[in-house]
């Protein structure tokens, strides 16, 4: 971060390694190799472990609750855990890769749509419903296959596509009475032929990174679910729309996945913690290094 | 250092990992995290929450 500190007086570069905290519900791939590629730059680095903290709301800073860091990436699967850690961080000036309000667009799937119908983006069409009459609606309007997504939490669990109204019924019902309210939220969804892969880029910091294909015979492609991970050459159209997708949601570091339609390129989802073990295996770009030094020119500076 | 699985019991060797980290049980194939580096030990991982996504 640079420029004048919140109290006017000019910041004045620190005088010792930068210390990084690594918002973590556990360790993947993924944070091991930020872990590693840490220590390797001489970083004070250090696994923040969500269900060990305890944040203390009426504290005016951070060390109270243990999180007094120069910076912090959130790398936590937890998505409530995470918005309210950042939050905090955020109310004690401690900077953190992605903001409160980048995270919280990214992980509600509903805020995403709009997000990035607000920008113009290329996406499925998607409708949102509270009932599961008015979701049959839904599903009527955006026609047959509908495809049926929580709006909360990822990985491709509890993803269904209903082929017809009974089906459509049958699975909005159970879906009501799994218990949580989040569930009484029919996020519907255009289903749209596509090749059986999608595109995963991955970008920090206004820059694409990479891109891989995730290959599989199931209409999900999600690395979660077993998709293979092979290289996708980065074009100026998967630039440009990754870029313009991790803006529309303000990400700074962002795994975005994108569908090949008939009419081009769409968006499926920004994911703000973006999973990049399948995508480690297809390039040679040092993402956990890049993910880090980024981290490191936001680092807090000290007011003189 | 062997670690033994809390869910079946089996007993192999794990090193060079991280506390935190989730490892598989070869013998169950169960997720199991780290609970401590120095010894090794390792419990059943996390269960995941509705709201665990990427």
């Amino acid at each position: 971060m640079t420029g004048m500190s919140p109290n006017g007086h000019a910041p004045t570069p620190l005088t010792r390694p930068v210390r990084l905290g690594v918002l973590v519900s556990y360790l993947r791939p993924e944070e091991k190799a930020i872990l590693a590629a840490a220590r390797d730059r001489g970083i004070e680095v250090a696994p923040i472990f969500d269900r060990q903290l305890v944040i203390d709301l009426s504290s005016p800073d951070a060390p109270g609750s243990g999180l007094d860091f120069d910076v912090v990436l959130d790398r936590c699967v937890a998505h409530s855990r995470s918005g309210y850690t950042l939050r905090a961080l955020q109310r004690w000036g401690i900077p953190t890769l992605n903001s409160a309000e980048a995270v919280r667009l990214c992980d509600d799937k509903a805020e995403n749509s709009l997000a990035l119908e607000l920008a113009g983006i290329p996406h499925p069409r998607t409708l949102l419903a509270f009932d599961v009459a008015s979701a049959l609606q839904a599903c009527e309007t955006v026609g047959y296959p509908a495809v049926l997504k929580p709006v909360t939490g990822s990985w491709g669990r509890l993803l269904a596509r209903a082929n017809g109204p009974e089906q459509a019924r049958a699975i909005l019902e159970q879906k009501k009475e799994l218990g949580s309210f989040h569930h009484a939220i029919f996020y519907v969804q255009e289903y749209v032929e596509k090749p059986d892969r999608d595109i995963r880029v991955y970008v920090v910091a206004d820059r694409v990174l990479a891109a891989s294909y995730r290959t599989a015979k199931h209409w999900v492609t999600n690395a979660a679910r077993g998709a293979e991970s092979i290289p996708c050459p980065v074009t100026p159209e998967i630039e440009d729309l990754a870029l313009r997708a991790c803006a529309a949601v303000g990400a700074r570091l962002a795994g975005i996945d994108l569908i090949e339609t008939r009419d081009g390129l769409a968006v499926v989802e920004v994911n703000t913690g973006g999973e990049f073990k399948g995508l480690m295996t297809t390039t040679d770009v040092d993402i956990a290094g890049v993910i880090v030094d980024e981290a490191v020119s936001m680092a807090r500076v000290r007011a003189a | 250092m062997n670690v033994t699985c809390p869910e079946c019991g089996a007993e192999w060797e794990l090193s060079g990992v991280e506390q935190g980290e989730i490892v598989t049980c070869p013998d169950c194939g169960v997720d199991l995290e780290v609970l401590s580096t120095n010894p090794v030990s390792v419990g059943l991982a996390p269960e995941e929450g509705e709201d665990w996504g990427e």
